[in-house]
């Protein structure tokens, strides 16, 4: 192999081998032109390699940091994609509309008050670390407690996620869930709403507990052999003992204002009165037994609401 | 320690810079003559071999030296009594010849072959004259274009593929010679026409931009003598016109 020098400086010389590469030797005392044989070269490929590798090492040191952090920030990301981003949103309208919003495991992460009596609803309420069915129950609690809902009142709800599948499967699980923890408190509708299509009447009407108030308005045949006919209408107001056309009302014993009678319990039976001092007048018989439970009387089941049927 | 801190930077500095490397390398001449001088047990002169490869081995030093490595001069001081023991543990395999030739002990060509490649050399060391006109030449055309030859040598495709892929390039422009004028009218490399006629990947020769440029060069008219030295690395590859 010859080489022909192509420069000289004091330290390397450019020599160009037979195959066309290009090579920085020692200087030999070399000459441009020259043609020599053997060569000394600077042994740049190793240590260039090596000190390429190490700036190349060193540069990732040097980026290293934010190597880390852009990947903690997607680390970051995908938690918070997973667990505190918004998979699904269930829109509860009772008149309160609220609108709760839920990550991919069923855990709340947000929850608005879409109208002005949502925000008064949800007003001091802690979503934190409930699931859907916790945050509906209790919402729906708290709208009986503030008078929102009531018996035969109508709850929408309306599922809005991109997953479908999600929506069937919750549509109908989620309507369940309210229905059954309704079942022993009042009587609603629950009515799904699709987004944009037709809606799914699910009606649950359960039997309703007494106390509620507004109900039974509409039935007002207090009188005897609940014949439908109110007898406020006629003269035959006679509750009093015996049937006899007197109206007991003015008799001074009557249980009328038996605390019974106000108290909003359910509980608070018609049979209870007699505690009082054992002469109810109600019934014919006078015999301490309230009848009212014999004769199917609304009292027993319906109208417990003492304050509008008595006074 | 401030003046080591000066050599740091300025060895930094010559690490890019072939130039500034060499002038650092001339202000640092006495260092090593002495450490040449130290390593062979002798007075060193210019005209001894060792002095040039400790030169070359602080040369080595400036492109490898890194903080982290100590101080540079000890560091260098090293490089150079390594590259040293190196050449002269090549010498002493052919301690028993007396030939100069022999120092090349990279290839095994007979001894026979070598005296005619001597042969050879002698009669270039007749055109030496012609040689050194051409190779002013093509330097003087390649300042054209922003090119020295140091910065060919440190653009010069270093693994074998690579080089295939050159060759391959160069041969191609070889063969279509207007692409040789084209480059000598617009003093830019016809990258595109080069790529669409190889299919090579356009990122290797943009990273060898300059090496092939040097040879396409070469390729023009009027290096008859550098074409003849390369006559054997594109003739062995079968490639185009010489």
């Amino acid at each position: 192999m010859t080489y022909m020098v192509l420069e000289c400086h004091t330290s390397y010389a450019v020599v160009l081998d037979e195959l066309g590469n290009f090579i920085k030797v020692a200087n030999l005392r070399y000459e441009v032109g020259q043609t020599v044989d053997c060569v000394v070269k600077m042994q740049e490929p190793a240590s260039e390699t090596s000190d390429a590798a190490k700036l190349k090492s060193l540069t990732f040191k040097k980026f290293m940091p934010f190597i880390a952090a852009v990947a903690a920030c997607f680390i970051f990301l995908f938690t918070y994609m997973f667990n505190y981003a918004t998979f699904a949103s269930v829109y509860i309208s009772i008149n309160p509309e609220v609108k709760i919003d839920i990550n991919r495991k069923d855990m709340v992460v947000g929850l608005s008050g879409v109208n002005q009596d949502g925000t008064d609803l949800i007003e001091g309420y802690s979503f934190k670390k409930k699931n859907l069915d916790t945050v509906t129950d209790e919402l729906i609690d708290l709208a009986i407690a503030k008078n929102y809902l009531s018996n035969g009142g109508k709850i929408t709800i309306e599922l809005n996620s991109s997953d479908t599948q999600w929506v069937i499967s919750r549509e109908t699980s989620l309507t369940e869930h309210i229905d059954r923890y309704l079942t022993d408190k009042i009587s609603v509708t629950i009515q799904l709403n699709h987004q944009g299509s037709s809606s799914v009447e699910n009606n649950a009407i359960i039997p309703v507990d007494p106390d509620d108030g507004d109900s039974n308005y509409a039935d007002t045949d207090y009188g005897e052999n609940s014949d439908g006919v109110t007898d406020y209408n006629g003269n035959n107001t006679d509750y009093g003992a015996g049937n006899d056309g007197i109206t007991d009302y003015t008799d001074g014993t009557t249980d009328y204002g038996d605390d019974d009678y106000i108290q909003n319990g359910s509980q608070s039976s018609n049979t209870e009165i007699s505690d009082d001092d054992g002469q109810s007048n109600y019934s014919e018989n006078d015999d301490g037994q309230s009848d009212y439970t014999e004769n199917s009387s609304p009292y027993s089941n319906d109208s417990d609401d003492d304050a509008s049927d008595y006074e | 320690m401030h003046n080591e801190h000066q050599i740091v930077t300025l060895v930094y500095d010559a690490k890019q810079d072939m130039h500034k490397a060499d002038s650092l390398i001339r202000s640092y001449i006495p260092f090593i003559r002495s450490e040449t001088s130290k390593f062979t047990k002798r007075i060193c002169t210019d005209q001894d071999d060792e002095y040039s490869i400790a030169m070359i081995a602080f040369h080595e030093a400036i492109r490898s030296y890194t903080k982290d490595r100590g101080a540079f001069l000890s560091y260098a001081s090293l490089t150079i009594r390594s590259r040293l023991t190196d050449y002269a543990r090549r010498e002493a395999r052919h301690s028993g010849h007396i030939s100069i030739h022999e120092e090349n002990s990279e290839d095994d060509i007979p001894l026979s072959e070598k005296l005619v490649d001597a042969n050879d050399g002698h009669e270039q060391n007749a055109n030496l004259e012609a040689t050194k006109e051409e190779i002013a030449e093509l330097a003087k055309v390649m300042a054209q274009f922003g090119v020295t030859f140091t910065d060919i040598a440190e653009n010069s495709p270093k693994q074998n593929r690579t080089m295939e892929v050159c060759k391959q390039v160069i041969r191609y422009a070889c063969d279509n010679r207007q692409l040789l004028d084209v480059l000598l009218e617009t003093k830019k490399l016809p990258m595109a026409q080069l790529v669409n006629g190889t299919k090579a990947e356009r990122k290797t020769l943009e990273r060898h931009r300059k090496y092939i440029l040097a040879m396409l060069l070469i390729q023009t008219n009027g290096y008859e003598i550098i074409r003849g030295h390369l006559r054997r690395s594109l003739a062995v590859k079968g490639g185009g016109q010489v």
